[in-house]
């Protein structure tokens, strides 16, 4: 075992003697296919029912129990669409790109205290650069489609994900400057099970920086309202205009998984990460085996990323998309300089409240 | 089936089931029956519930509803709109105008082309002048069935 | 001029605006989702069409709904009324000599539903009331030919238009008898 993987020597379900490359591929695709797509599918699913539940609509409810299975049946549409090839260089790069982010990223997620592949000094960074790939992945998209609204697209994205990325950036300092380590473990070590013991309620200037990292988090990767990039009205779509068939999948599939990253993350630095009560995990150890404990925690975390989520989606469906510029706008001249402020009032009241 | 049909296996089932239950669509969006489908997509008739989401490019489309009277001058960015979505796509034609020219039809007018379906092929009509949001629900639960491959007859004809 | 310090205040309380916004329209949102049945306003208005759960029937459409037309062949006199006022032309009538003098055969009454506008002047202009608007909408088809809607009785053979004929002219000569 190589000492970057001793984290999983907890998990007995691999046989001695597995080459480690195999034990990193199996779990990134247990990953992939167990925990992503279908919770891309379900997510999907509720926000369509809640869009159309704030709409005093119904929603899809003729596929399977109550429209289930309508993600699953636009995939296997999606899928069946016939093949046009008309690619480019940056597409090709954009492929590349998204498979990049999409894989090794996985491999870097924090998914229980035992499921951590890559627990470096630098790890929460690393989903950050994830993300800004993904936004750098999208742009070139949208440059690839050759017309006004890809363009438009695309340099929007661009703009969007430089906007984004500061007040992103310091908001993750402010965990940082609290943990000690930008280590998951320690982020995660930092934090209790209780909301009482959470970074977001830790002091007032974490819960700024948490709603700065939440939202600049959005600017970045251009979640919806603050997608700019994607808007319908204006743009047409823009970067997804000229998307069909399988790579309009792969681009819901991505974009998904920019939202789903970003609110782990901040569910991890933020929320407690996966941290249950102590005689919780206790009695797990004492009774069962780590593998039952990892599978709690994993619950656990993925409940708080999909209440994140959900709390945005709410958040979108009532409030109009946002035009571009103003995205930028607050990008920039709110969450910038909140950001900063909550930086220094951390650093201020570590000082002096906590010593 | 009837005689002429083919069996189906089980994966071309699924496959035609996902096909016709998540029909998104784009419309040509001229004459009244286009305010009917805007009717049909709002809160009181809600599309949605088909699987049926409004696509603003037709590229990402699967059904073309073709509404309201087509002139020749049109006719040729509507074959160009057909020509775009890729290929399992289905047309619905709505309303006497894109069926059969209705009150323009060529007896009245030298402009207008008497159907759709001499520009692109139709699959599914709907009569009505506007039809009604639950016409349109009936020609897509009717197409749904075309595309599940059983086909049901008409009931008047 | 106004100072660092005002203008600060300002961003701030522009700031507090922007998220007040945000949270009024997302708490005026939030009935709806949990479909409060406290008044109409949050309640889900959709008529589930093909399913019997709140949905309208045919027969729950106002009285003077305009649907597909009918034709009750046994009373229509075959007068052409209505195919002369229509004003797209789509009722197509033919009709023969039947075995009474006095009532036509009405051999062909075709209505090309796909270029009706419901106009409803056929139906006006109907003397004995036989053509009406049914309340009925449901009328796709998968042809154009599917959506001709025939009523007539059938068009005749030759040796039944001889024989109908004789059979006229016998009771003529009865009448003048």
């Amino acid at each position: 075992m190589k000492p970057w993987m001793s984290a999983w020597d907890g998990l007995d379900v691999f046989p001695a003697g597995t080459p480690e490359w195999a034990v990193a591929a199996s779990i990134v695709g247990f990953v992939y296919f167990f925990v992503i797509m279908p919770g891309a599918g379900f997510m999907a699913f509720l926000d369509r029912k809640i869009s159309a539940d704030l709409q005093a609509r119904i929603g899809p409810n003729r596929v399977g129990l109550a429209g289930l299975f309508q993600p699953l049946a636009d995939l296997l549409k999606l899928l069946q669409k016939e093949k046009r090839i008309v690619s480019g260089w940056r597409e090709a790069f954009w492929l590349g790109l998204h498979t990049m982010a999409l894989y090794s990223t996985v491999a870097v997620l924090p998914l229980g205290s035992m499921f951590l592949l890559v627990d470096t000094d630098m790890s929460a960074f690393m989903l950050f650069w994830a993300a800004l790939i993904l936004a750098l992945g999208t742009m070139l998209m949208g440059l690839n489609q050759g017309s006004i609204p890809g363009w438009f697209g695309g340099i929007r994205v661009a703009s969007q994900a430089l906007a984004g990325a500061f007040p992103a950036m310091i908001g993750m300092i402010c965990v940082g400057l609290r943990a000690g380590s930008f280590r998951w473990s320690a982020v995660a070590a930092a934090q209790g099970s209780s909301p009482l013991h959470w970074t977001v309620f830790s002091d007032p200037f974490q819960f700024i920086a948490f709603f700065v990292f939440l939202a600049s988090g959005m600017v970045l990767l251009g979640i919806s309202p603050l997608d700019g990039g994607l808007s319908v009205p204006d743009i047409h779509g823009g970067v997804s205009s000229h998307l069909y068939g399988r790579r309009l999948s792969l681009f819901r599939l991505g974009r998904f998984y920019g939202f789903f990253l970003w609110s782990e993350i901040a569910v991890v630095l933020f929320m407690g990460a996966w941290n249950l009560p102590l005689f919780v995990t206790d009695a797990i150890r004492n009774y069962s085996t780590p593998v039952a404990l990892e599978a709690v925690e994993l619950l656990v975390l993925l409940v708080k990323t999909g209440l994140v989520m959900l709390g945005v989606t709410w958040v979108a469906r009532a409030n109009p998309r946002i035009r571009a510029d103003q995205i930028t706008d607050m990008a920039w001249k709110v969450l910038s300089p909140l950001s900063l402020m909550a930086l220094i009032g951390t650093t201020v009241w570590m000082i002096w409240v906590n010593h | 089936m009837k005689s002429g049909g083919f069996h189906l296996s089980t994966i071309d089932k699924v496959l035609s089931w996902a096909r016709s239950s998540s029909l998104w669509y784009v419309t040509t969006g001229g004459g009244c029956c286009a305010d009917e489908i805007l009717a049909a997509m709002g809160p009181r008739y809600d599309l949605e519930r088909f699987g049926c989401v409004q696509q603003i490019d037709p590229r990402q489309a699967d059904l073309l509803i073709v509404t309201g009277l087509i002139s020749y001058k049109a006719a040729t960015h509507l074959r160009a709109l057909y020509d775009q979505m890729p290929a399992p796509k289905y047309v619905m034609c709505l309303g006497s105008c894109a069926t059969g020219g209705g009150p323009f039809a060529p007896e009245f007018s030298y402009g207008v082309v008497p159907g759709a379906d001499r520009i692109v092929p139709v699959d599914i009509y709907v009569p009505g002048c506007p039809a009604r949001p639950e016409a349109i629900m009936n020609g897509l639960i009717t197409l749904q069935e075309k595309i599940r491959g059983h086909q049901r007859s008409h009931p008047q004809a | 001029m106004e100072s660092v310090f005002t203008s600060v205040l300002k961003y701030l309380r522009e700031v507090y605006l922007g998220v007040k916004s945000i949270l009024t329209s997302c708490f005026t949102a939030l009935p709806y989702l949990f479909n409060r049945r406290s008044g109409d306003l949050h309640k889900e208005v959709t008529e589930q069409y093909p399913d019997p759960v709140s949905s309208r029937t045919a027969d729950d459409l106002p009285s003077r709904s305009r649907g597909l037309l009918f034709n009750d062949i046994d009373r229509c006199t075959g007068c052409k009324a209505c195919e002369e006022i229509c004003p797209t032309k789509c009722i197509t009538v033919e009709n023969e000599l039947g075995t009474e003098a006095s009532k036509v055969w009405v051999a062909v009454f075709d209505i090309d539903m796909s270029r009706c506008m419901f106009c409803g002047l056929c139906v006006e202009v109907c003397i004995p009331q036989s053509l009406v608007h049914t309340k009925e909408y449901e009328g796709a088809a998968y042809y154009p030919r599917d959506l001709v809607i025939s009523f007539g009785r059938g068009r005749i053979t030759p040796e039944q238009r001889t024989k109908w004929a004789a059979i006229r002219q016998a009771k003529e000569a009865e009448e003048t008898l």
